[in-house]
């Protein structure tokens, strides 16, 4: 046998902890912005907005205010403070112990920084590379389907190549009865992140990962009400939302344990 | 489902263990046999067959950590499939560029001269132990994983340039190592 073979052969019987070492190592960089006082409109909370806001075809509207303040802003300088590896910690996984709280308002707030160096447009595939988690359901509910980003789903860089945002929102959506579920994943607070308004919510525990999970009661079209659903954790250094209208209690906790598997 | 329960299954006889092996490392394996086969149809023959195989190996065998055990055989098989596929030539993917990497490192198309698979894999795990982390991740996913350059500068966060200078000194290092342990 050839020696490349040979290499390749006794590579593929190294120790078992460098495999899973290199599969669960990730890069996690910690960044500080620093926003000039004149630009200090980074920060947009659009408080208390969910529970009142009107669904139009299960679509949430966007705020017009908050993107305008969002394309004027000056550009920030940008220091990195750390940067180190992550190991995924070991996750004893345990069972699933659920507790969804009900909840009255959620609250979008809106961060922009500085202008980026340069954008890179990534497949869904190969963003989930990029976070090293999952964030793509590996089973999609009934009548739900993947709306296509056309660029594909953007991660900005700053002069020194470190990342400045990378907000990214995968959307579903349900064509027959308007149902949307949109899972959102970022490393840096930037761009447009929903929370709850409520303090005090119960988490629950789902395969080792701590999740505040909510149940919120829309309206639709002015009329009846439809059911919302909103889970938020962090995994790994990424923070993940993932958001569900239009879909039952238990098939979106399906899409969760799905994703933290 | 955790992996110690999924083991359990496998040692029990029961055939769930195959359902819940590929729900969670279906993709995880898909990932190494396309990086090898670049070839959908192949690389689902190799899943396949590698279900097959786990269930096969157990319960004589305990993995100690299941993603590797199973990563190991979805490798193994996939590098047979290659290479039965590509005897004459190497194909697309990844593959002919880590046979060239790999050629440089070690040098020629001759055999080697009666070295153990075992003494090369004990000096592998002595190499990858002495080096830092960060190299070492590079080096794993690019020799184990397979993974192209630009999978391993997403994965963390790094650039190509930075993940193709890393390659290149450790290739060097590691001639250096298995010429001094008389294994080239």
């Amino acid at each position: 046998m050839k020696k490349v073979e040979e290499l390749l052969d006794a590579l593929g019987k190294i120790d078992p902890v460098y495999i899973e070492e290199a599969e669960k190592t990730r890069f996690v960089r910690r960044r500080k912005y620093w926003i000039p006082a004149a630009a200090c409109v980074a920060l947009l909370v659009l408080g208390g907005t969910y529970g009142f806001l009107q669904l139009d075809g299960g679509k949430m509207q966007e705020s017009d205010t908050a993107m305008e303040s969002a394309a004027a802003l000056p550009d920030s300088p940008v220091k990195e403070e750390s940067a180190e590896y992550a190991v995924a910690a070991e996750q004893s996984k345990g069972e699933v112990l659920w507790n969804v709280n009900e909840v009255e308002n959620l609250q979008t707030t809106v961060a922009c920084g500085a202008a980026p160096a340069r954008t890179e447009y990534y497949t869904a595939e190969e963003l989930e590379t990029y976070y090293g988690i999952r964030i793509l359901p590996g089973t999609l509910p009934d009548g739900f389907e993947p709306e296509e980003a056309e660029q594909g789903y953007a991660v900005s860089y700053g002069d020194d190549g470190a990342v400045m945002d990378d907000n990214c929102n995968l959307v579903y959506q349900n064509g027959e009865n308007g149902g949307r579920l949109e899972i959102s994943a970022r490393t840096v607070d930037m761009g447009e992140i929903t929370s709850f308004a409520d303090t005090g919510l119960r988490t629950s525990e789902i395969y080792g990962t701590e999740v505040t999970v909510g149940h919120y009661r829309t309206k639709e079209n002015g009329s009846s009400k439809a059911d919302g659903y909103l889970a938020i954790y962090e995994k790994d250094g990424v923070n993940v939302t993932v958001e569900g209208t239009g879909i039952d209690e238990e098939t979106f906790r399906a899409v969760l344990e799905d994703l933290l598997l | 489902m955790e992996d110690e329960k999924i083991i359990d299954l496998y040692w029990d006889r029961d055939q769930t263990a195959i359902t819940e092996t590929e729900q969670k490392y279906g993709r995880y394996c898909g990932r190494i046999a396309q990086n090898i086969l670049h070839d959908a149809e192949d690389s689902k023959e190799c899943i396949n067959d590698t279900w097959l195989r786990a269930w096969n190996s157990m319960p004589k065998e305990r993995p100690a950590i299941l993603s590797a055990f199973l990563g190991a055989i979805t490798r193994n098989l996939s590098l047979d499939c290659y290479r039965r596929k590509h005897s004459a030539k190497r194909g697309g993917g990844v593959m002919p560029c880590i046979y060239d990497e790999l050629h440089g490192c070690v040098g020629g198309e001759e055999p080697s001269c009666h070295v153990e698979q075992g003494e090369l894999v004990a000096a592998l795990n002595r190499f990858l132990a002495g080096m830092d982390k960060e190299n070492r991740v590079i080096f794993v996913r690019r020799y184990w994983y397979m993974d192209d350059i630009h999978a391993i500068a997403l994965q963390l966060k790094v650039s190509e340039s930075k993940v193709k200078s890393s390659l290149f000194r450790t290739r060097k290092k590691l001639r250096v190592y298995l010429e001094q342990e008389e294994l080239l």
